[in-house]
């Protein structure tokens, strides 16, 4: 790519960070947070990462930016005062406490910088990456190379991460017990629930089909899985956030995600009872079958499907936990400050 | 097999819970216990073959440098009967009648368990911090679970605050690590970094080193510790302050001793420095304490001081008496803690002040606090003693005159405050009455009681100083930890 | 200025810009930002260390010389950890606020250190 043409869209990027740092109002900053995801997405095929890409453009631009938006909405109902203008106005831009800050980020950041330099930019591809590049395909059958590391060689690593997210889901339902929904104002106009009626079943089509390429092409669960998640997170928006209650109670998430953790654990299993090793895929006895077709990639593809179903479910909960307004009474709540 | 067994157990039954949420009580209460004795017995297996045998599993078949391998040896043996210990307890303790049975709970406690299983098993950087990432959520909404409380709420926010900067600057670590070397398993990263000596690997080192202090809240970084302990359920703070302080313990000592063993002469005075500064500010701000939990979670900053003392001895010697003093500290840490919610519970309280006269209204359970301050202040024929006895030893022999006095001085000031604990608890008349009911909690602290004598009598038998020499060797020679894991 | 160092560059600028808003902001939300930003420049870090220059994306077949693949899985379960601590530290902000009805750091008591 033209040098020039890189150089400004990092200018760029590193300018919507500065501003979603300075700018005095929080929709601002949040809306600004998320056009920095949205770059950084770009910046990331620019980098020839493609499955980086496309995770980042739907989780963090898309999934947190939603989240940070129904918690704005939570929290503006009610405020007492002024919450974000500086009090002491000195004749510095910045506090003297800001100052000292600002000198220790630049010192973090010269001392990162150091150990970036002796290596002279270069990148050194290592055992490891060689042998993924080199005997992905044979080994495991699928065409993604990353999606090879991510469910094959290190399958582990994604077991954690969906225990991560089961803590969380967990975690915030817990957070948010004890409250009901609002029925909220009545959604969107009607030519907006019309055409979603359209759009939503291809948006389903489309996050079935990240899951189930993904051993062939970017994507697998966790972005199909967030799609399908975005899409009952269309439904809150535009018909109402007791719609989609009403249809589909919480457990039923709540089953759906337990059902794709256990399954995902139970593919693991099976490797562990053939004597290969848990998670193992080939060695196992999962059929790889030709590399390139839809068949392929032995247990690569039921992985998808149980992340898959997991995140989305998990997701879609996560979401409708913290829509809901807060009703319970807290028992000592602080006065004054001491 | 085992090293997996160990963590999927506990995983699954936390996946499994959220089905049975409609079932009566009873079964879910039933496979709750049997979870968690399967549990229980996966890591007392675990710690014992780990110990006699050292096991190596490698998920998905792969080798070490391409996949990911699991590991039990020497090291994390120990750890994993801690574990077994303190979750054990808590997980009995949280059937107590006066606790509101929740299945979120104990959702909650069976992946925090897992997670500390999958710490101590594992062989690679980067899974090491997916299970550390588990375990700090889950900490913090243990934390956080008793939301009708306001400062539970705030605690467990600040805690995640600083446990994601440490998360962030951990992963920085990983990052340049694999930058330099493209590996990510401990033992191949070892042997990079001895083979090629110029390159700058102070600058990982102190990106792990910050992130392992603020997550264990270390000198510089301990602001959140006080607040996450004191204002949990009694029953979290007996877990967080005894078992979950030390797995980061374990993780500064794997880090420490495998992968950064070029850095020896630089790493490990720093930990010497931060533990002894973490000494004193614990037990200066536990004297100006008068909330109960408040200071036994500063006794915990001090104590936490003491063993990266031990630590930063690099030596044998060192690392034995840190690793005694960690299992010495447990038992008696969530003895107090479970003591000090009896007594809290009782007269309606936290505050020290106001504990007048309990000591007669409560006197077992006030007995058995004794014993335990007595266990942490470090009187001579108690354990206490002994773990400081061998880290003062430890630190003698490597001419560091500082952090041995200091020693000496934290037993004076700790003594101080937990005196006058002692001498408010057993002042004046009792008024409340004494209560009848003896919940769960009660055998637990028994327990834990019994624990501390036993742990006072192990000493005496040689079997276990044999067996402290083997722990301490195990951990100054990393080749038969790297000839382990670097199976051909 | 080649295309690694431009990146390496940025990600240490970006991380430093999210410290000094975590450290500074004088609102919850602005913590929560702050500790966003400084997600997304460690995810730019991770990938920048995998870049070849003139590389191709890892898919089979390959068109060229391809970059490293495993920053790539490790940036994946990264991106969704971040997502994690982001959604539960909002949350706990919204829990806070429905406490105290306010969002500033100074008046919420124990945060004051």
């Amino acid at each position: 790519m033209n040098p020039a043409l890189t150089g400004f869209i990092f200018l760029l990027l590193i300018a919507t960070a500065v501003s979603a740092c300075l700018m005095k109002d929080i929709l601002s900053s949040v809306i600004a947070l998320s056009v920095f995801g949205v770059l950084l997405s770009i910046v990331f095929s620019i980098l020839q990462a493609p499955d980086v890409a496309l995770t980042q453009a739907v989780i963090n631009s898309g999934m947190i930016t939603s989240i940070f938006l129904v918690a704005y909405s939570q929290t503006m109902k009610v405020r007492s005062g002024e919450d974000n203008t500086r009090v002491i106005k000195t004749y510095y831009p910045f506090r003297t406490d800001e100052m000292v800050i600002l000198f220790i980020c630049i010192g973090l950041g010269f001392f990162l910088w150091k150990g970036i330099v002796p290596m002279g930019f270069s990148s050194l591809s290592g055992d490891a990456a060689n042998h993924y590049i080199n005997f992905a395909g044979v080994e495991t059958g699928a065409s993604n190379i990353v999606a090879a590391v991510l469910f094959d060689y290190r399958g582990f690593d994604t077991l954690g991460e969906i225990a991560v997210i089961f803590t969380t889901v967990t975690g915030i339902s817990i957070l948010f017990e004890g409250s009901r929904y609002h029925r909220s104002s009545s959604g969107l106009s009607f030519i907006v629930r019309r055409s979603m009626a359209f759009v939503i079943p291809l948006i389903i089509l489309y996050a079935s089909s990240i899951v189930l390429m993904g051993h062939l092409s970017p994507g697998g669960g966790f972005q199909g899985g967030t799609v399908l998640a975005t899409a009952s997170i269309c439904f809150c928006v535009v018909y109402g956030s007791s719609f989609e209650a009403a249809r589909i109670h919480p457990w039923i998430k709540e089953t759906l995600e337990s059902t794709g953790c256990l399954f995902f654990a139970g593919l693991g299993l099976i490797g562990l009872c053939t004597g290969a090793g848990f998670l193992a895929n080939g060695a196992a006895g999962f059929p790889l079958g030709t590399q390139g077709t839809f068949i392929s990639g032995g247990s690569i593809p039921l992985l998808n499907m149980a992340v898959g179903m997991k995140v989305g479910a998990g997701l879609s909960s996560l979401f409708y936990s913290m829509v809901k307004i807060l009703e319970a009474p807290f028992e000592g709540i602080p006065g004054e400050v001491e | 097999m085992t090293p997996v067994l160990v963590i999927l157990i506990p995983l699954t039954g936390a996946f499994l819970l959220p089905l049975l949420q409609f079932l009566s009580r009873k079964i879910i209460v039933l496979v709750v216990c049997l979870a968690g004795g399967l549990s229980f017995l996966g890591n007392i297996w675990g710690a014992c073959s780990g110990w006699l045998r050292p096991t190596v599993h490698l998920a998905g078949g792969w080798p070490a440098h391409i996949g990911i391998a699991l590991i039990h040896d020497p090291l994390s043996s120990p750890f994993l009967l801690l574990a077994a210990l303190g979750f054990g307890s808590v997980l009995i303790c949280s059937f107590d009648r006066t606790e509101k049975f929740s299945w979120r709970f104990h959702v909650l406690l069976f992946l925090s368990w897992a997670a500390v299983n999958g710490i101590l098993s594992t062989g690679d950087l980067f899974n090491l911090y997916v299970f550390y990432e588990i375990f700090s959520v889950s900490a913090y909404l243990l934390v956080a679970f008793s939301t009708m409380e306001w400062q539970a709420i705030e605690a467990g926010f600040k805690y995640l605050v600083f446990g994601t900067v440490g998360a962030m600057f951990f992963l920085f670590g990983t990052t340049y690590l694999f930058l330099f070397t493209g590996y990510l398993n401990m033992a191949r990263i070892s042997e990079a970094l001895m083979s090629e000596p110029g390159l700058p690997v102070f600058i990982p080192a102190a990106c792990f080193f910050i992130a392992l202090s603020i997550k264990t809240g270390a000198f510089p970084s301990h602001f959140w510790l006080p607040d996450a302990h004191s204002s949990a359920k009694s029953l979290v703070s007996a877990l967080l302050s005894g078992v979950l302080v030390m797995v980061s313990i374990y993780v500064f000592i794997r880090l420490f001793s495998v992968v950064f063993i070029v850095l020896k002469p630089l790493v490990f005075p720093l930990m010497l420095g931060t533990g002894s500064l973490s000494l004193l500010t614990g037990h200066l701000m536990a004297l100006r304490q008068d909330d109960i939990k408040r200071l036994l979670a500063y006794s915990t900053v001090a104590h936490l001081g003491y063993i990266l003392i031990g630590l930063g001895c690099a030596s044998a010697a060192g690392f034995n008496a840190a690793i005694y003093h960690a299992f010495n500290h447990m038992a008696a840490k969530m003895g107090l803690f479970l003591t000090a919610g009896i007594l809290a519970s009782h007269a309606g309280t936290r505050k020290i002040s106001e504990l007048s006269g309990l000591g007669w209204d409560l006197p077992f359970v006030s007995i058995l606090f004794v014993l335990f301050t007595a266990v942490l202040v470090g009187v001579p024929p108690l354990n206490g003693f002994m773990s400081k006895w061998y880290i003062t030893l430890a630190c003698v022999e490597r001419n560091q005159a500082i952090p041995a006095l200091l020693i000496i001085l934290g037993t004076v000031i700790s003594s101080g405050y937990y005196l006058r604990i002692i001498r408010r608890l057993f002042s004046g008349k009792g008024t409340q009455g004494t209560s009848k009911d003896r919940g769960a909690t009660w055998y637990v602290v028994t327990l834990m009681g019994v624990l501390c004598i036993l742990l006072s009598l192990l000493p005496l038998f040689p079997v276990f100083t044999d067996t402290l020499h083997i722990l301490g060797n195990w951990i100054m020679d990393i080749s038969m930890y790297k000839d382990l894991v670097m199976i051909p | 200025m080649t295309m690694s160092s431009m990146s390496f560059a940025a990600a240490i600028i970006i991380f430093c810009t999210g410290f000094f808003t975590l450290l500074t902001g004088r609102n919850l939300f602005r913590m929560v930002i702050g500790i966003s930003l400084m997600e997304g420049a460690l995810l730019l870090f991770i990938i920048t260390v995998g870049y070849v220059p003139g590389g191709v994306p890892p898919l089979l077949p390959l068109k060229g010389l391809p970059v490293n693949p495993l920053p790539h899985a490790f940036t994946l379960t990264t991106i969704v950890i971040g997502a994690s601590h982001i959604a539960l530290a909002l949350a706990f902000v919204v829990r806070i606020h429905s406490s105290y009805k306010t969002l500033d750091v100074e008046k919420i008591r124990g945060l004051r250190e």
